[in-house]
């Protein structure tokens, strides 16, 4: 008999600390799934992100980092520098890859650094309280932003994949839908921006149908 | 990028000047918390804030007590020569890799935009190769690792603050270093450190030639702070002058060590300042 489902080999078997709706756990499931596809366990790394996933190494099976807020990409890049061998990824919300480590993601872009980021976005604070993030809707209401977010007050949310596609050298700093995102794990393509929008079951559901993952 | 490295086993270093380290705190403080080793360089500049680009002794607090939160320890290294720049650097290495910690080279902008000769084939320093069993290489053939300083079950933090509390304290029996000057008939103490100590024992030679019975203890290891220097020598008729490039930080660390039983006076001056030996003999005559 052919098994046809089972837990991946990059996941434990553990319960995850995640609250119930939430989407890190299918998205943690999704990327050990990938891993296992491409038989790259042994020699990923992941580097887990501040904000509820941060114990994601606790979830995955393969050798894993923490950053500091918002440093994902420069802990990547020292390890993919020192490891050029290994595929380095990070897993990032927008509060850490869009706010705080902004800075990071527009260099270790535009350096074109031969890393895959997990942009988690679900344009919203979520483990602090939802909280206006960078990349919260025009409209959108959140804990900072009770009549909604306007654009006299607060701006226009930051569309990072879209400013990182107009590098120079764009070839250097792909990104992608997440129905890509497995050729992005094959370590041979560039710096890469699997963008899920919300954090929704439902939604990423959908976006893992459509992604054929 | 440096706890990056660090976690693959390579050797890392990075480097700046005061508010440069300050900026890197963050970071420092996870390395320390993930057991990481690491080289950080801080040639110091005169502060606070921007300050100004002249050279200071005014980050030895930050340097000694942590920097950044959280209660750990750095393995301080200050050299006094571009001599000891080179060799220390072979030491803070190796002493990195042995405890897993954090070692910081603390000069100031003395130090810094000196040239004097360096003698490389002198040195008996060769690099070792410890053993990285924790380093992220990939899992092949063993159970994944993860570097981290995050604990979140209950009593986790506490037993790592513990263990890291028994390494600080192995590090303060087996590295306290410091220089000795002319102190075992001296009744009077100069402790100075870095330039500093180079322009301060300028200063006891000058007094010797005039007959007055100086010495100088130049502690090399900031932290630990050598304690066994001055432990032998806390006699109610031995006097101790503290001389830095800030007002007055080190002193706080030869008070605690002296412990009230010799007389402890400072000198210093910082923004840029720098004490001369004119100076110095002159705050000695004073005593």
């Amino acid at each position: 008999m052919n098994k046809i489902f089972g837990l991946p080999e990059s996941l434990r078997e553990v319960s995850t600390h995640y609250c119930a709706g939430c989407g890190h756990g299918i998205t943690h499931r999704l990327i050990a799934e990938v891993v296992d596809e491409l038989g790259i366990r042994e020699k990923v790394i992941g580097i887990a992100p501040v904000g509820c996933a941060v114990i994601a190494y606790d979830y995955w099976r393969f050798d894993c980092s923490e950053a500091a807020h918002g440093r994902a990409l420069a802990v990547a890049t020292g390890i993919k520098r020192m490891r050029p061998q290994n595929i380095v990824f990070t897993y990032q919300g927008d509060g850490d890859l869009a706010a705080i480590g902004g800075n990071e993601t527009i260099h270790a872009a535009n350096r074109g650094e031969n890393l895959t980021v997990v942009f988690i976005n679900n344009a919203i604070y979520g483990m602090t309280g939802g909280q206006m993030a960078p990349t919260t809707l025009i409209g959108q209401k959140s804990a900072t932003t009770p009549e909604g977010r306007s654009v006299e007050l607060h701006g226009y949310p930051l569309k990072i994949s879209e400013m990182l596609a107009l590098f120079q050298g764009g070839d250097k700093a792909g990104v992608s839908e997440p129905d890509r995102w497995r050729r992005f794990f094959s370590g041979r393509g560039p710096f890469s921006l699997p963008y899920l929008l919300g954090d929704e079951p439902a939604r990423i559901a959908a976006l893992d149908k459509r992604s054929n993952v | 990028m440096v706890f990056g490295a660090s976690a693959t086993g390579a050797r890392a270093l990075t480097s700046s000047s005061s508010p440069g380290i300050s900026l890197k705190q963050e970071g420092i403080s996870y390395i320390a918390g993930a057991d990481l080793p690491a080289v950080i360089v801080n040639i110091q500049r005169a502060g606070p804030g921007l300050g100004n680009i002249w050279p200071a002794q005014s980050d030895y607090f930050q340097a000694t007590r942590g920097g950044g939160h959280g209660g750990y320890r750095l393995i301080v290294l200050a050299p006094a020569s571009v001599q000891e720049c080179y060799d220390f650097m072979f030491d803070a290495f190796d002493l990195a890799d042995k405890y897993r910690n954090p070692v910081m080279i603390l000069g100031d902008g003395l130090l810094g935009q000196m040239m004097e000769p360096l003698e490389k084939e002198n040195t008996k320093h060769k690099v070792k190769n410890y053993p990285k069993p924790w380093a992220l290489t990939g899992c092949k053939g063993r159970e994944p690792n993860i570097a981290k300083s995050f604990y979140m079950i209950e009593g986790d933090l506490e037993e790592s603050n513990l263990r890291q509390q028994k390494k600080y304290k192995l590090i303060q029996q087996k590295e306290e270093r410091w220089e000795e000057c002319l102190v075992d008939d001296a009744k009077i103490i100069l402790v100075a450190y870095g330039s500093m100590a180079r322009i301060a024992k300028g200063a006891v030679h000058k007094l010797r030639e005039k007959g007055k019975k100086v010495g100088l203890i130049r502690p090399i290891t900031l932290w630990p702070f050598p304690k066994k220097a001055f432990t032998k020598r806390r006699a109610p008729n031995t006097k101790y002058l503290v001389v830095e490039m800030s007002y007055g930080q080190m002193l706080e660390d030869v008070l605690l060590t002296i412990n009230g039983k010799s007389k402890v006076e400072f000198y210093g001056r910082s923004g840029g300042g720098v004490p001369t030996e004119e100076e110095i003999i002159k705050k000695v005559s004073t005593l």
